[in-house]
């Protein structure tokens, strides 16, 4: 039986450790910045995070804020978003090359309002927003979007 | 009674639907906020031509495939799954605009620093420089990072360029750690990151069929904060 649990704990490690080196290895998209108090939920994976200032976010994150939580990121092409309460947002996609200061970002905002100032992806028309029934080019520019449930 | 039901499923659907809005608003960049108080004002450049708020714009492409597009600051499109966008114009000054423009984190800052002749590290006073710059970005920033990315001219080879940019950036980013070990910069080791920017820089200003030439302007540093 001991040997059993220990091939079973060796098998688990396995199985586990190329999502945690896969997650090690995805290039951080942007921080978490200026967060109400206690944080906001930040689901990567499957899991879920209580995410403060100063948290890396990567491709993939589901950033989701309850009533009276708000959240501000800045992400690594300098493009700004602020989260309001009770919003539930995809960062679907977001690649970009720092030194040719290129790639491609695609954020989907699935409820609530989010605030959005653009930087280097923009440029290029390559930062896209989705809602459920619209998808969103920006050319440099600060806007707001709102999808009421 | 097949109508009704048929009626009542489209009026649920429709209920479920949800509403969305986009709403161009005025920059939130300094920088672009400068440029429209003068074009406001009527200022022109040293040209002679006429300066612009480069407000920027949204384009909208409703799921059934219509396109709208919005390039003025207070424009609203407005629309749902059953009803493509329509275009008004609202008040920038409602509070839910100010409150979550007001949540964006403060604006990166961006700062260049130059090498010393023949050397691939900052001089003392210009790592001075850096740290008094550094300790004025970094002031009521929250969740800090800093971005050291070094640039070469557009000579030479592309691989060699990428690994001379590398090498400068982590020169920069290990002074940038002993400034930190002092006490001169309140930032975590782990907030530091080295970027080699290698050409790409330089190039972009090149003309197409240009031969690259040495460029001091491009043996820099440039030093994020967001």
């Amino acid at each position: 039986m001991r040997k059993f649990i220990v091939v079973l704990a060796a098998v688990g490690g396995l199985l586990l450790q190329p999502a945690t080196a896969q997650n090690a290895q995805r290039p951080d998209i942007g921080r978490i910045k200026n967060v109400t108090a206690g944080g906001v939920d930040v689901q990567r994976r499957g899991n879920t995070q209580r995410a403060q200032s100063g948290y890396p976010l990567k491709e993939g994150d589901i950033v989701v804020t309850g009533p009276g939580q708000r959240v501000g990121i800045t992400f690594v092409d300098n493009t700004r978003i602020s989260i309001a309460p009770s919003s539930r947002v995809i960062i679907s996609t977001y690649l970009f090359d720092r030194s040719r200061r290129e790639g491609n970002a695609n954020i989907r905002i699935e409820r609530g309002a989010m605030g959005v100032d653009s930087g280097s992806l923009a440029r290029s028309g390559n930062l896209r927003f989705e809602t459920p029934n619209s998808t969103l080019g920006v050319r440099g520019t600060s806007f707001v979007i709102e999808v009421d449930e | 009674m097949r109508a009704l039901v048929v009626l009542a499923g489209g009026l649920a659907l429709t209920a479920c639907a949800s509403t969305e809005r986009v709403t161009l608003l005025s920059p939130a960049q300094a920088d672009k906020q400068a440029a429209c108080a003068q074009a406001s004002a009527g200022a022109t450049a040293p040209d002679g031509s006429a300066i612009v708020c480069p407000v920027g714009g949204v384009e909208i492409t409703h799921n059934k495939g219509r396109v709208s597009y919005i390039s003025e600051a207070n424009q609203q499109a407005h629309f749902s799954r059953s009803r493509s966008a329509r275009v008004r114009n609202v008040d920038e000054g409602n509070p839910l605009y100010r409150e979550v423009m007001g949540d964006l984190p403060i604006e990166p800052m961006t700062g260049n620093f130059y090498f010393a002749t023949g050397k691939s590290e900052l001089a003392p006073e210009e790592l001075e420089r850096l740290r008094v710059w550094l300790n004025e970005a970094l002031a009521g920033r929250v969740g800090a990072e800093i971005e050291i990315m070094a640039h070469t001219d557009a000579t030479g080879d592309e691989a060699i360029n990428n690994r001379v940019s590398l090498g400068r950036a982590e020169m920069v980013r290990d002074q940038v750690y002993s400034v930190i070990d002092a006490g001169g910069i309140p930032a975590l080791k782990e907030d530091v990151q080295s970027v080699a920017g290698s050409w790409h820089w330089a190039r972009s200003f090149m003309r197409p069929g240009e031969v690259a030439q040495p460029d001091e302007r491009f043996r820099v540093v440039v030093v994020t904060v967001r």
